[in-house]
């Protein structure tokens, strides 16, 4: 069960033990992180599940696919060089200990 | 109370022979046209003013027994709805509802066909960033009508009962209407919960690629599987209280809209004309009341209204 921190806008810090194999974004709305809107639920469409990664963590992660490349274009914050779509994140042990920010606003 | 009535509907076929018309407003009930009858009702009911929306024969026909004719646009766009109608029974049995709906579509087609081409497209509309796409090599230009006429098809049925839903819902939710006039910003998610609580779209079938199983269950190559999509929107499994409708709820991961790679691809245009309805509503009207019994339009596919009588009490 990985465990990952959720930074908030404001500072403040949300830890949480993830189940592996669901995605950064279901574990953040299975949890009620505030923050994370995921309203096509999970199909890489909306880019309201919008998170940056920690510089620390970007590189240990499977690289974005071209759909998820072509959504993060459409964030309603401004790009990062480690945004990723939370709900292409898919949880698995070696991802122990993953922090991401969570932007201002997702709309 | 004033009453707008729209009088904008065409008929064809058998139906438009026997009422000596093409408008169904002007087709007779009994000893009086379905529009006379309409006005006189509203009149009866108390209406001060009432307008009608319709084309020049309407207006001909009721000018002195109204207060206002707002003329229609002539440029077709009815026709959409009988486009939408039949493709969306043809995603469902093969029944006299589709066969009827496909007839009335021959006499459309080919304004549908001559509306995706580039000529008749707004510069910068959707229709044309389409053919733009398809100049900048994105697309292959074969491709460019049909996708426009995805749009067509596929998006204006759906938001059309997507919003009327919508209503629906809040209508007979007056607490939950309450909730949405004293914060706008509630808008988005209450059309998000009507999405799921009424599934616009009820159904969608998908096909076995291969042998497979679902949820335990064998299915074979090529089995046309059916999605009840409005089923798992009230799925207890998922849904804390299903069947209540609460614009608060936020949700995440309901089925109206798909899901992955094959969920609907003009979900972020009808949410954005769900945001854009709900909001100018909340703001000017600050109580929804049912004015009658609700008709609905029976469809293969979606949950569609044929009628959603409504008082709209203004702020």
């Amino acid at each position: 069960m990985p465990d990952i921190t959720f930074i908030h806008f404001d500072g403040t810090e949300q830890g949480l033990e993830a189940p592996e194999g669901v995605s950064v974004m279901q574990a953040a709305t299975g949890a009620g992180v505030a923050g994370i809107v995921a309203e096509c639920g999970g199909s890489a469409m909306c880019a309201t599940c919008h998170v940056v990664v920690d510089e620390a963590w970007a590189d240990k992660l499977p690289p974005p696919l071209a759909n998820e490349l072509e959504m993060l274009e459409c964030t309603a914050t401004e790009r990062q060089p480690t945004s990723r779509l939370s709900c292409q994140i898919k949880l698995t042990a070696a991802m122990q200990g993953l922090v991401v920010r969570i932007p201002e606003r997702q709309q | 109370m004033n009453v707008a009535l729209t009088a904008g509907g065409r008929i064809s076929g058998a139906y438009a022979e026997a009422a000596g018309t093409t408008i169904k407003a002007l087709a007779p009930v009994g000893d009086a046209t379905m529009l006379a009858k309409a006005i006189a009702a509203a009149r009866g009911a108390g209406a001060e003013r009432i307008a009608v929306v319709g084309g020049e024969e309407v207006e001909r026909a009721c000018r002195r027994d109204v207060d206002r004719v707002v003329g229609e646009s002539e440029d077709g766009r009815e026709n959409l709805l009988v486009y939408g109608d039949m493709v969306f029974n043809s995603m469902g049995p093969r029944n006299e509802r589709l066969a009827k709906s496909t007839a009335r579509v021959a006499e459309v087609t080919q304004w549908i066909m001559a509306h995706c081409q580039r000529d008749k497209l707004k510069p910068n509309g959707f229709g044309d960033q389409i053919y733009q796409a398809a100049d900048a090599g994105e697309i292959d230009p074969q491709h460019a009508p049909m996708l426009v006429r995805s749009f067509l098809s596929a998006g204006v049925d759906t938001t059309i009962n997507g919003i009327g839903n919508a209503l629906y819902s809040l209508a007979h939710h007056p607490d939950q209407y309450a909730m949405l006039h004293a914060d706008a910003s509630l808008a988005r998610p209450a059309f998000e919960e009507a999405l799921r609580w009424e599934s616009t779209v009820q159904t969608f079938f998908r096909t076995a690629a291969g042998h497979c199983e679902i949820a335990g269950i064998p299915v074979r190559d090529s089995t046309k599987v059916l999605c009840m999509l409005a089923s798992a929107n009230r799925d207890p499994r998922k849904w804390p209280e299903p069947n209540r409708f609460d614009i608060q709820r936020r949700p995440t991961g309901h089925m109206a809209l798909g899901s992955g790679i094959h969920g609907c691809v003009g979900q972020a245009v009808a949410r954005l004309e769900g945001e854009v309805v709900l909001t100018a509503l909340a703001k000017r009207v600050k109580r929804i009341e049912v004015a009658g019994p609700h008709t609905r339009r029976l469809n293969n596919t979606l949950r569609a209204l044929e009628t959603l009588p409504l008082h709209l009490i203004p702020v």
